[in-house]
């Protein structure tokens, strides 16, 4: 408490709080903007804390130790990162998931985004075909995962059935083969998040000021030079989102691989998360199995930074 | 960068809340155990992978057990196989382990190593139990390093199934017994009706992965095999393996006897829609088979040309580590009246599988007639369990005879060569 003086000079009794309320502190814009985004973004980053980034720290730490979830982890220093370098089953997996990345990521893209500019032209149906595109991204990856291993099954598929009557017979199946199980686990990939890349890209095509495709129109240029002049680089910002986006989802793949060929044959579809889960899971070694996942961790720290470098030089404003 | 006051205590608040929030999960916290009770019957919790066509039979079963007496109440937790490792070693480091699950036996010694499942030698040293009466087969598949860990649930042979109406449109009316028979067999049985090098029917379906080891008795009756008898050395490089796998491949991929490299399901699927004429498989299929419309015949699997085994496998009940003495000994009173001979009569009728006892008569058994062929006496007797006991048994499997046999059947390199690259791996292994 403290005196104060009222307006005719009288003293006037000053609780603490009607001090404050009196004189209150002014604050930067920079803090108070920084204040309410701490408080807007607190429950999102408590829940981040929780579940990402402590079993993180936790797996790091589990990842210099010996670990089988039932006895405590035995502290081994560098063993499973030493095992990591040795172990060719790790270099396969590797290999195989750039592969799946890379296709899965530039075909996703230039895909969604021709779809996209089919999609935002007008012509009959057009709403069920956007619905029947996004379909796809709604549906659980294990069920889409077993219905394709239906279809596509040598003796009991449908879609192995029709190729076989148009003179494209698959012999022992695309699923059981060494050259044509991973394009089919990529191309189930690309058509399950086909239609989410694709709303994104009708997105940054309907924010394209007209008066652009108008000018181009004028000095000549016709809808494919339109396209590939004016529509592909005014998408880039859209790009770099799926890019970043396809490239992280297709790097941690392993839902339809479990699914439809269990990384065979022969490891000829495992991927890093596979052979994660198989580690863990199957063999019990969770030391080895956080290993792995920090290289994954390193794999696409590395893939996104080079993608945002790449995209943000090519940023667009309009 | 000095923060001020509010988003400090912003920043405190959320810290504050993790650290409790992992306070609480970490802290032994008093939760109730369901089955901790001091008057009533113990209740136990079973997790079991029978989520079959033999639920029905085992949840019958486990009812009837609650209904017979008032100590043991038994709560049975339907699992599906490809999840049930998962779970019970989740569950078990959670320290919430149901108080019995099944494994399958090829699986055991993982758990043991692990420190998964509790030793039950007391369970077989109480003559009560009359575990004196079971098949050696079951109880050696709960057993490892001679000690007991589990008390069979199940055990089964593997026969020949076969179809009848494709035998008689072939012209052919028995089976073959030997392989030399179904190298004369198989092309008659083998239709390509349209020429174009793709079957329509195939002799036989030979599942490779993730199926019942349908090639491994064709090892074994070429006297190979991936292992040895002791489960201490890789047997891929052996002659009789050599000698198997070339005859077995040549059958598939030359003379497409059967689709390559087929899952265990493809492989029921290809039996049941009757676009195969055999099927080494285990007796859950043939009720389904007969439901099918396939007119059934189980035969006793063809002999190679160094002696006759049988595959066999078994699954046991199991007691997680962490679980109680009370209730573990209140489990054996429910593996004790599963494995009594009342009780492995009407499971035999129920699933069709083979009593886990000697002294069950097949008079008792007739009113299914797959329980008495697929436990016939000279099918036992050659019964061996597949990788019962063996350390790393299921990742020899998956980690270098699958691969390897994809391989061979994908023709990537010579036969040889390939089987020492997966000697070693499957050595590694079992050195490990």
């Amino acid at each position: 408490m403290a005196t104060s003086q009222g307006a005719k000079g009288e003293p006037v009794l000053v609780l603490g709080w009607q001090r404050k309320r009196c004189h209150p502190r002014r604050l930067s814009p920079k803090t108070s903007r920084l204040r309410a985004s701490l408080l807007f973004l607190s429950p999102a980053l408590l829940a981040l804390a929780i579940f990402s980034v402590w079993p993180m720290i936790r797996a790091l730490y589990l990842s210099f130790t010996e670990y089988n979830i039932i006895r405590p982890p035995r502290w081994t220093g560098l063993d499973n990162y030493r095992q990591m370098i040795a172990d060719s089953q790790l270099h396969n997996a590797v290999v195989n998931t750039l592969v799946y990345a890379a296709v899965g990521t530039v075909g996703v893209v230039v895909m969604s985004m021709g779809l996209a500019a089919i999609l935002n032209t007008k012509f009959p149906l057009r709403s069920l075909v956007r619905t029947a595109v996004f379909l796809p991204y709604i549906t659980s990856l294990s069920i889409v995962a077993i219905a394709w291993s239906f279809l596509l099954n040598p003796e009991i598929g449908l879609l192995s059935h029709w190729l076989n009557e148009v003179g494209f017979g698959t012999g022992q199946g695309v699923l059981r083969s060494p050259q044509l199980a991973m394009p089919a686990v990529i191309a189930v990939g690309i058509w399950k998040n086909l239609g989410f890349y694709t709303v994104i890209y009708l997105a940054g095509l309907q924010s394209i000021p007209r008066e652009l495709y108008e000018a181009a129109s004028v000095d000549g240029a016709g809808p494919i030079r339109r396209f590939f002049k004016l529509t592909v680089p005014l998408l880039n910002n859209q790009t770099l989102l799926v890019a970043v986006m396809a490239t992280i989802t297709n790097v941690q793949v392993f839902d339809q691989v479990y699914v439809m060929t269990q990384g065979g044959p022969f490891f000829k579809t495992d991927t890093i998360v596979n052979l994660i889960y198989r580690s863990g899971f199957t063999k019990l070694d969770f030391g080895y199995a956080s290993a792995i996942s920090w290289l994954l961790v390193a794999i696409l720290g590395v893939l996104a930074a080079v993608q945002m470098i790449y995209f943000r030089r090519r940023a667009v404003r309009y | 960068m000095k923060l001020s006051t509010t988003p400090r205590i912003a920043a405190a608040i959320c810290v504050g809340a993790l650290a409790l929030t992992s306070v609480a999960a970490c802290s032994a916290s008093p939760t109730e155990d369901p089955g901790q009770q001091t008057d009533g019957p113990v209740k136990l919790e079973y997790m079991s992978f029978f989520t079959g066509s033999d639920q029905p039979v085992v949840e019958a079963l486990v009812a009837e057990f609650n209904a017979s007496q008032d100590e043991v109440e038994v709560e049975f937790l339907p699992t599906p196989g490809d999840v049930i490792d998962q779970k019970i070693m989740q569950s078990i480091a959670g320290g919430d382990a149901p108080d019995i699950v099944s494994v399958d036996s090829m699986d055991l010694a993982k758990y043991v190593e692990a420190g998964a499942v509790q030793a039950i030698d007391d369970y077989y040293s109480d003559p009560a139990n009359e575990t004196a009466a079971l098949t050696t087969a079951a109880v050696g598949g709960g057993s490892y390093d001679a000690v007991h860990y589990g008390a069979p649930i199940s055990f089964f042979t593997a026969m020949l199934l076969w179809n009848k109406g494709l035998f008689e449109a072939a012209g052919l009316d028995a089976p073959p017994t030997t392989w030399e028979e179904f190298d004369q067999m198989a092309p008659k049985l083998t239709v390509d009706e349209n020429g174009d090098g793709v079957p329509e029917q195939y002799a036989i379906a030979l599942g490779a992965k993730e199926t019942l080891a349908m090639y491994q008795p064709l090892l074994w009756n070429a006297g190979g095999g991936l292992v040895s008898l002791d489960g201490k050395t890789a047997t891929l490089t052996d002659p009789g393996t050599i000698d198997a796998i070339t005859f077995w491949a040549d059958q598939v991929v030359n003379k497409k006897v059967s689709p390559a490299g087929m899952t265990g399901a493809d492989a029921d699927a290809l039996f049941l829609s009757g676009k195969a004429a055999m099927e080494m498989i285990g007796p859950w299929a043939a009720p389904a088979a007969v439901d099918a419309g396939i007119d059934l015949g189980v035969a006793e699997p063809f002999t190679g040309p160094s002696e006759r085994v049988t595959l066999a496998g078994a699954t046991q009940f199991c007691v997680p580590t962490g679980v109680e003495e009370s209730h573990r000994l209140a489990a054996y009173k429910f593996f004790a009246w599963w494995n009594a001979h009342d009780t492995q009569a009407k499971w035999a009728v129920g699933a069709g599988f083979p009593p886990n006892r000697t002294d069950v008569e097949a008079s008792e058994i007739s009113d299914n007639p797959y329980p008495a062929l697929f436990g016939a006496p000279s099918v036992m007797s050659t019964a061996r369990v597949y990788m019962a006991g063996v350390h790393n048994g299921s990742l020899v499997t998956e980690e270098a005879w699958v691969p390897a046999l994809e391989r061979i059947l994908n023709q990537d390199g010579e036969i040889e060569e390939i089987l020492a690259e997966a000697n070693q791996t499957a050595q590694s292994l079992l050195d490990n």
